[in-house]
């Protein structure tokens, strides 16, 4: 079952467009979402919160309809942006006040244990509150109103390493003691390869990829070798980069390169940094660095 | 729509405390010896321009803290529906609107003159207009042209103050009669007023319609 459905998203946006971009985001796991900056991740993500209206195809969320329940839907959905978006001269505090209006499951005493958990002062004003604290604040309001699906768009960026394991801690906490449903997008895609279940990729406003991260990492890996190696087995190749010692590639068939090539290639795990830098490099073509 | 009527009084708290003052203070006025009234009037009389330029334009006051910070992303991704939003922000309109009456209300008690009334009808009829015409466009672009918004309020807001109210206010004061202006003084501010009425509703049901046709941020 799936928490989220895209199909055949398209969004014209001048110079940038999300081009028929399908994605099922499955009930109770967490899916990594991954791509550069400025690939439309959080595009996609406004999307999903009808703050963008598509051109065509259709979003469901939940089940349901985004835009006609779409406020039924906000209230299942705990949100953390990519920027700072808070109006700066409210204080969480007041803040409280406010989103006890807006939720219909709003719980004032896990938003201030959260706050107090992360050591953010609820009086302070947001404005003199710190870019890390800002994320923190905007968690502590994502988890307190029971969200079944939480969108966290790079919710670590500004994190210090402690809290962002605490964080990763939290999240698996929450898959295991509720049915959440997560979609996390982040650079730091160390975060991902801990906590992910799935990953999708997206680049240039298309959906390159959208699996399962074990199946991922199963199915391809890095390939090393000798350059001559590139002009005989280049259609098993994928992001070629050629230097000085050699090459170095991403593969969809390890077996076949070792069987045909032995000890002539060296054949390793990849990282999902790798992975996107080398179907980067794969739809420009082989690089001669 | 209770949400966003909520959110509007809870970001105008202060253009409320300002209209409540004025009219507090104009009572007391109304109400203290007339002797005292002609040295402080000067002072009553910016006192409620003021508080009438906010009352009748706190829908883009509450828009300009919408946007500023960029903060509109957070408040939109907020649980309400778009025709919630809407409907939140013109009953919030007809509240500031009971607002400004108010104020106009306490402003007579001290001038005993009632062709205030027709200025204040005039001033009621533009307003309802520029913000019809501001939410044919807010309903398509949200809150990309709020400037302009500024602009369709602001200069007509001036002109009608310029060139109806004050005319209006020195032809009674200096009570001459000039049945040549009585159209332009006396009948044309009930026929603006209905225009804006009609435009209001007019503009509500195009912008209900349009309102999740289009990009929020």
């Amino acid at each position: 079952m799936d928490a989220v459905t895209v199909k055949g998203l398209d969004k014209n946006m001048g110079r940038f467009r999300l081009k028929d971009v399908n994605l099922n985001i499955r009930k109770g796991y967490i899916t990594g979402l991954i791509g550069e900056n400025g690939s439309g991740k959080s595009t996609l993500i406004h999307h999903m919160l009808a703050l963008k209206k598509q051109d065509g195809g259709r979003i469901s969320i939940l089940d349901k309809d985004l835009e006609m329940e779409r406020e039924e839907l906000l209230n299942r959905i705990g949100l953390v942006f990519a920027e700072d978006r808070f109006p700066q001269n409210i204080s969480p505090k007041r803040l409280n006040g406010l989103l006890t209006i807006y939720y219909n499951n709003w719980h004032a005493d896990t938003f201030f244990a959260y706050l107090e958990r992360f050591n953010v002062d609820a009086i302070s004003k947001v404005k003199f509150l710190s870019t890390g604290e800002k994320v923190k604040l905007s968690i502590a309001i994502a988890l307190s109103h029971e969200a079944e699906l939480l969108i966290l768009d790079e919710p670590t960026s500004n994190l210090d390493p402690t809290f962002r394991m605490e964080l990763l801690d939290i999240l698996q906490t929450l898959m295991i003691d509720e049915d959440v449903t997560i979609l996390f997008s982040t650079h730091i895609t160390t975060d991902l390869e801990k906590v992910a279940d799935y990953i999708v990729m997206i680049d240039d406003g298309e959906v390159l990829f959208d699996m399962d991260k074990d199946v991922l990492f199963e199915s391809y890996r890095k390939v090393k070798g000798d350059r001559q190696i590139v002009d005989d087995a280049g259609e098993l190749l994928i992001g070629t980069t050629i230097n000085a010692l050699g090459f170095e590639a991403m593969t969809k068939e390890p077996q076949a390169l070792d069987e045909l090539y032995g000890r002539k290639v060296l054949i390793e795990n990849l990282t999902i940094d790798e992975m996107m830098y080398f179907i980067k490099k794969g739809k420009r073509g082989v690089d001669n660095g | 729509m209770g949400k966003q009527l909520y959110l509007n009084l809870f970001q105008s708290k202060w253009i409320w405390y300002l209209g409540i003052s004025t009219i507090l203070i104009n009572l007391l006025m109304a109400l203290s010896l007339s002797d005292y009234r002609g040295s402080l009037m000067p002072f009553i009389n910016v006192l409620n321009v003021i508080a009438v330029v906010y009352t009748t334009s706190a829908y883009l006051n509450i828009h300009y803290m919408l946007k500023s910070d960029d903060s509109h992303y957070f408040y939109f991704s907020l649980p309400n529906t778009k025709r919630n939003i809407i409907r939140g922000d013109y009953i919030y309109y007809m509240v500031m609107m009971v607002l400004t009456a108010a104020i106009f209300g306490s402003y007579m008690a001290i001038t005993q003159e009632t062709y205030y009334l027709y200025g204040f009808m005039m001033l009621m009829g533009v307003s309802l207009i520029v913000m019809s015409l501001y939410y044919l466009g807010y309903g398509k672009y949200w809150l990309r042209y709020l400037s302009t918004g500024y602009v369709i309020y602001g200069v007509p807001m001036l002109m009608t103050l310029l060139f109806h109210f004050m005319p209006l206010v020195n032809v009674n004061q200096l009570d001459r009669r000039m049945p040549g202006m009585d159209f332009y003084l006396y009948e044309l501010p009930i026929y603006t007023l209905a225009v804006g009425i009609v435009l209001f509703i007019i503009s509500y049901a195009i912008t209900q319609r349009n309102i999740t046709k289009h990009d929020m941020v």
